[in-house]
């Protein structure tokens, strides 16, 4: 019996005079030339064995599934998460996957592919709060989503990826944080510079004195990574040895001195060389800032080593006091930056309020602090030192948040929940300028679109004059559709 | 009123900056006086504009109007307005349509009836028989046309039989294109077509050779039965003259034959659009559910004209469907349907041995049949790295198509449970279109 397969290797380089199909297969046809007895078998011989299939038999196990406990998603909500995935309002997917998470829902099954796919690993995180049974038991079919195979933490950390290790380290942190150092502490070996960077990262939350002896061997690491962050981390454990040795370092350095006229000063001595122990410290490891000198950049690091609620203690004064004094100072630069840094560090949000309200003031303080480092200090500002800002700024018809007070600027670095009362007086002051030419506040507009509480957004369809600059409408029509369908994803997780 | 879903809202705009347009103008904000009843959506919607632009939509088919001077169709203003009732079915309460809408609704509706009427005796007016005459001579013409293409073609299947397999990985994209275009000049597109698909097929697959040379088989088959064309009965000449690119006359279709009454289930809807011509192609997949029976229906339309919007997949129409003849009907268009509410459960094959017995049996009858349709019931799939297969309770399995990009989602959808599955077999691999695991329908 010939075969497809048989007649189609007899024909790769050509079915010549000689072709003679077996007469089994094609009595009917006879006396035709040798191409077309051959064309006519490859018919008959390959529809009878398409037409012949028969099954493959197999005897493999897959055991279905558990049942789930939760709900699924509402059909709405399912619509919005599919138009996320497909890319539209795809900045709302965390807020979105969180928001859907803590009522407990879970995705329905034909979007876990899309789901365990994500490419943000942070994004994929979220997105496994609501996979669901179905969802690991799925990714066990798929080596690339070992991620969301659940197993013990001990476990991942020991066998796990990169990835992997790192997220149970994380949830062990959370759990037993002794413990979870010691994990760290055990393979320190073994990994790579980067790993540790990311390891010693990890012991953020929950972090006490108890990680101080490893933060202080971090500071020997042969890697940059490594040493930044747990200077980082020594910073905010006050009773640190990193932090005493600072403290005494540039105590000596910035002393205040009182007038009886004009006000305080801060006086400042120039650190003379550093010595071995600020070395390890990290001091005069990099240039800051170029355009200040040499010992002057030295200054900003020994500061910025230093917790900056220490200087209030010391000096008696709250930050935006210091800071004052310290504008009469010729190193007023340094200082700044180093208390930027500190601050920083340390997520001080009393300093961040008053450093950025200076930025906010002075040209010449804009001009030191790079866009980073305004965007540390104003992620650590409390809402109501935000407020403080705007209101001090706004005077309805009178000036308006337009850019010249660098506020537009600062809240579109503001990346956290509004209040409402930060969102009137901002929208407010957007809908009072928006007959004339559109500027900085129309432009920043759909970025606030994802911070404003998505319950004002009927109240901000209204307000806008009737005869909109037609360069405000597009800004505001994206801006009210960002919110509306922030509103609608509430709606549609809080209607069963 | 009959309830619009988004998805079908979009599958009707013309184009992605209409549909855009047509969201933002979701905003209640810029509309007045909305309105539905059982036959209509309306509303005004306030433009650029002084008078607000009048939108009304037919729902009987989802044709729209509107005041604007748009050329898109449809425009923004009736996406608009059709989203929102799809979003917000109580922005439209149930009213009497204003004047404008009623007339133009009623209109529409009266010319419904005369179109779907059966071909009226104007077959037999005066004229008919110089017509009748004319017809013929045309049809013998094109035969005649054909004929000579035919030759050639068996010409070049001959040479490239001698030529070898071999030679279609290396030949000059003319080889295939300039044969094509000699059948086109035949007015047999349809051998056109398949020699451009064949023209895909080397280095495609790792079993390429062997389906080219299936392919080279059953056009070479379609040479020969052509030649004896009257030797055949009816259905399967049709099957002949339809795959080499004659067409079906519809209306004469509709004239002349009776169809099935019957409740059809959408099951799958796909349209595709050809770039380069803008034509957009729409295959919808129904499901009888007294006879069982399977339909195709296809819709064509270019570019900005709307498609049939109707086949919205796990919809009910209720009504008369007329298969065009051939010895395993497939296609067929509708006399007359209607949404009615509510979805209903498929059934199919229970066993793969089943299912393969039928097919054998149809590709008995049209041993050109390219794609065979059924619904698998209570199958699972399984991975067998690299294959996806489709097994069902006795453990007899099938392979899914390499291609096909879904599998992991039909995975998740059964959860390791059986799912009916509704696809497409080739006689080599099974490409699922839709799934359901209990009430719940997947598209894939």
């Amino acid at each position: 019996m010939s075969t497809l397969k048989a007649l189609t290797q007899s024909a790769m380089l050509g079915a010549g005079g000689g072709f003679t199909p077996p007469a089994s297969d094609l009595a009917p046809i006879s006396g035709a030339d040798p191409q077309a007895l051959f064309l006519a078998s490859a018919a008959v011989i390959g529809i009878g064995e398409i037409g012949g299939r028969i099954p493959v038999v197999l005897e493999i196990e897959d055991p279905a599934c558990p049942a789930e406990s939760s709900a699924y998603l509402p059909e709405a909500a399912v619509g919005q998460l599919k138009r996320m995935l497909a890319g539209e309002f795809e900045s709302l997917l965390p807020e979105f996957l969180d928001l859907t998470a803590s009522r407990g829902f879970l995705a329905p099954p034909e979007l876990l592919p899309v789901l365990l796919g994500i490419g943000k690993a942070d994004i994929r995180q979220k997105a496994l709060q609501i996979v669901g049974r179905r969802g690991e038991w799925l990714a066990r079919h798929n080596p690339a989503w070992g991620f969301a195979v659940s197993r013990l933490p001990q476990d991942a950390w020991e066998h796990g990826s990169f990835g992997e290790r790192l997220a149970a380290l994380g949830q062990q942190r959370a759990d037993q944080p002794d413990e979870a150092r010691g994990w760290v502490e055990d393979t320190w070996g073994q990994d790579s510079p980067e790993q540790r960077a990311a390891f010693i990262a990890a012991l953020e939350p929950g972090l006490s004195m108890a990680d101080e002896t490893l933060l202080e061997i971090c500071l020997d690491d042969r890697r940059k990574e490594v040493r930044q962050i747990a200077r980082a981390l020594l910073l905010r454990l006050e009773q640190s040895q990193l932090v005493l040795r600072s403290w005494e370092r540039a105590r000596r350095l910035v002393k205040k001195k009182f007038k009886l006229l004009g006000g305080d000063q801060i006086e400042v001595v120039l650190p003379a060389e550093v010595n071995t122990a600020g070395r390890r410290d990290g001091i005069g490891e990099r240039q800051v800032q170029k355009t200040l000198g040499e010992k002057a950049d030295l200054l900003v690091q020994i500061i910025s080593l230093v917790p900056p609620q220490f200087w209030n203690r010391e000096f008696g004064r709250p930050p935006g006091k210091i800071l004052q004094a310290a504008m009469n100072s010729d190193w007023r630069e340094a200082l700044v930056l180093g208390w930027q840094m500190a601050a920083a560090s340390a997520r001080d949000s009393e300093w961040a309020s008053a450093l950025v309200a200076l930025w906010a003031e002075r040209e010449e303080i804009r001009k030191i602090m790079d866009q980073d480092g305004l965007t540390a200090l104003v992620q650590l500002l409390k809402v109501e030192s935000v407020e403080a800002l705007v209101a001090q700024a706004v005077r309805p018809h009178i000036t308006e948040l337009d850019d010249r007070h660098k506020l537009v600027t600062l809240l579109t670095r503001y990346q956290q929940p509004w209040s409402p009362n930060l969102a009137r007086m901002v929208i407010g002051s957007a809908q009072r300028q928006s007959l004339s030419a559109p500027n900085d506040l129309a432009y920043a507009l759909y970025g606030f679109g994802r911070w404003v509480p998505p319950e004002l957004a009927e109240e901000f369809r209204e307000g806008w004059g009737e005869d909109l600059h037609v360069g405000w409408s597009a800004p505001i029509n994206r801006f009210l559709g960002l919110l509306k369908f922030r509103q609608e994803i509430r709606q549609s997780v809080s209607s069963q | 009123m009959p309830r619009l879903s988004t998805e079908q809202v979009k599958a009707l705009a013309p184009d992605p900056a209409s549909l855009n347009a047509g969201t933002k103008l979701t905003d209640i904000r810029y509309w007045s006086n909305l309105g539905s009843d059982q036959m209509a959506l309306w509303g005004e919607c306030q433009g650029s504009g002084r008078e607000p632009y009048k939108v009304c939509v037919d729902l009987a088919d989802n044709a729209t109007r509107c005041t604007c001077p748009s050329r898109k169709f449809p425009c923004k203003h009736a996406l608009g307005l059709m989203l929102v009732a799809a979003g917000s079915p109580a922005r439209l309460p149930e009213a009497p349509p204003p004047a404008w809408t009623a007339e133009w609704i009623g209109k529409r509706s009266e010319r419904r009836q005369t179109e779907l009427r059966p071909a009226e005796p104007v077959d037999v007016s005066p004229i008919q028989p110089e017509r009748k005459k004319e017809t013929e001579r045309r049809a013998s013409k094109r035969i005649k046309l054909a004929e000579t293409g035919i030759e050639a073609l068996e010409q070049w299947l001959k040479d490239f039989a001698r030529l070898g397999l071999a030679a279609a990985q290396s030949a000059p994209a003319s080889f295939w294109a300039d044969q094509a275009a000699r059948m086109v000049d035949a007015q047999i597109s349809g051998a056109a077509r398949l020699i451009t698909e064949m023209s895909l097929l080397p280095g495609s697959r790792q079993d390429w050779a062997e389906v080219l040379l299936l392919q080279l088989g059953r056009l070479y088959l379609l040479t020969q039965a052509f030649r004896k064309l009257d030797a055949f009965p009816f259905p399967e000449q049709q099957d002949i003259l339809t795959l080499l690119g004659w067409n079906v006359n519809q209306k004469e279709l509709l004239a002349t034959t009776t169809g099935t009454q019957d409740d059809w289930l959408v099951m799958a809807s796909r349209t595709t659009e050809d770039e380069k011509s803008g034509l957009r192609s729409q295959v919808n997949w129904l499901y009888a559910r007294n006879s069982q029976r399977i339909a195709q229906i296809l819709n064509f339309a270019y570019r900005l004209q709307p498609l049939d919007a109707s086949f919205a997949p796990g919809l009910t129409l209720r009504g008369e469907l007329v298969y065009f003849p051939g010895a395993y009907p497939l296609r067929a268009i509708f006399r007359d349907k209607q949404a009615v509410p509510g979805s209903f459960a498929v059934t199919g094959f229970i066993t793969l041995n089943a299912f393969l017995a039928e097919y054998a049996c149809a590709l008995g009858r049209n041993p050109w049949l390219r794609q065979f349709p059924a619904v698998l019931q209570d199958v699972r799939p399984l991975y067998l790295e690299p294959q996806w297969l489709l097994r069902d309770e006795q453990n007899q399995a099938i392979p899914l198509e390499p291609r096909f990009a879904r599998s992991w989602e039909l995975l998740a959808v059964s959860g390791g449970q059986p799912v009916s599955v509704f696809g497409l077999w080739d006689g080599f691999y099974f490409s699922p279109w839709t799934v359901w695991a209990g009430e719940r329908c997947t598209l894939l």
